[in-house]
């Protein structure tokens, strides 16, 4: 098989072509991305919109209102058979379970006051 | 001329001597391996892979030159040449001047290979593996331009590549090992049978391929 010189000078020039090249194109594609320092053209900036402020946001705030669900009367203190606190009484009791809708009349009018507890010292 | 002209000098011709590196290993592993057997590769093949060698340690002096010229890092003959004497991320440096000094190597024995030993060649050639991950990680670890997705995926096709390569080299080679043991394995009364030599393909096609000084001589009258 004959050597081909032509192909293989070919073949150099080119890829050394491509090598300069691209390193010339690597250079200029930095050199355009870098930011230009100490050049003597103002840069000046228009927008090419006009420029609205962002919307504005209401912001609601939320209380935290306790409400006092007396012990003996717990489950019918909004009339509507549910406490402020998603359904749970304070404490459960008989009327708990009354049915929903039942007057605040209905419920007793006092706790029982608790009894003395007496504390005796183990000897 | 700006003052970060030779900054982009330096970081252009990095890459670009990363992927003139990255072309002559390719192209040296598909010089070397068969994939088809059909007549071995013309001789300007391995020419383009010598010349692709070459060109990649003149564009590394262009990188090194450029660093030298560069006055933001201040980099001079110790830093360019000792492996963590430079106080901008010596690691990273020190992997280039690795592969800076493997280059050299590999280089300086090709022009060299028919004055050396052949499997002291061989063994110093085997290094361009090292040289192209020393190469592939100082790019990455030092280079500014390691974020670029355009290197990242033209790193990992090439590393692609290389691996398939190197795994068809490897597989060729036990192929052609097969009939060497088979001889040795034949019984003592039948005739010797002189085992084929495991020359590199290459070399095999380089030597094909060029004429005889008879033919030149005999072409030139």
């Amino acid at each position: 098989m004959a050597r081909r010189p032509h192909a293989a000078a070919a073949t150099r020039i080119l890829v050394g072509g491509v090598a300069v090249a691209s390193t010339l194109g690597i250079v200029s594609a930095l050199a355009m991305d870098a930011p230009v320092a100490g050049s003597a053209a103002p840069v000046v900036v228009t927008p090419t919109e006009p420029i609205t402020p962002p919307p504005t946001v209401v912001r609601q705030v939320y209380r935290y209102v306790p409400v006092y669900v007396p012990s003996g009367g717990g489950g019918a203190a909004n009339g509507s058979g549910r406490t402020s606190s998603g359904g749970r009484s304070a404490a459960p009791s008989a009327s708990s379970s009354a049915p929903s809708g039942a007057s605040a009349a209905a419920a007793p009018a006092a706790a029982p006051a608790p009894a003395p507890v007496t504390v005796t010292r183990a000897s | 001329m700006s003052s970060q002209t030779w900054w982009y000098v330096a970081r252009a011709s990095g890459i670009v001597a990363w992927a003139l590196v990255s072309a002559s290993v390719v192209f040296g592993l598909w010089v070397s391996v068969r994939l088809t057997r059909k007549r071995p590769r013309p001789a300007w093949t391995l020419d383009i892979h010598r010349f692709l060698g070459g060109l990649s340690v003149v564009f590394v002096g262009v990188h090194l030159a450029g660093l030298a010229a560069d006055s933001y890092i201040g980099f001079g003959p110790s830093e360019l040449f000792v492996p963590f004497a430079s106080a901008w991320k010596p690691a990273a440096v020190a992997w280039g001047i690795v592969g800076l000094y493997l280059l050299l190597a590999i280089e300086v024995t090709s022009l060299l290979m028919r004055r050396l030993p052949r499997r002291f060649w061989h063994a110093v050639h085997l290094t361009s593996f090292g040289l192209f991950i020393v190469a592939t990680v100082h790019m990455f670890s030092a280079g500014t331009d390691s974020g670029s997705s355009i290197l990242q995926w033209s790193a990992l096709g090439v590393t692609g590549l290389v691996v398939f390569l190197t795994a068809a080299r490897v597989l060729g080679a036990r192929s052609a090992r097969r009939p060497t043991a088979r001889v040795a394995a034949a019984p003592v009364d039948a005739p010797p049978v002189a085992a084929p030599e495991p020359e590199p393909v290459a070399a095999v096609s380089w030597a094909e391929d060029r004429p005889s000084r008879t033919a030149v001589a005999t072409r030139q009258r």
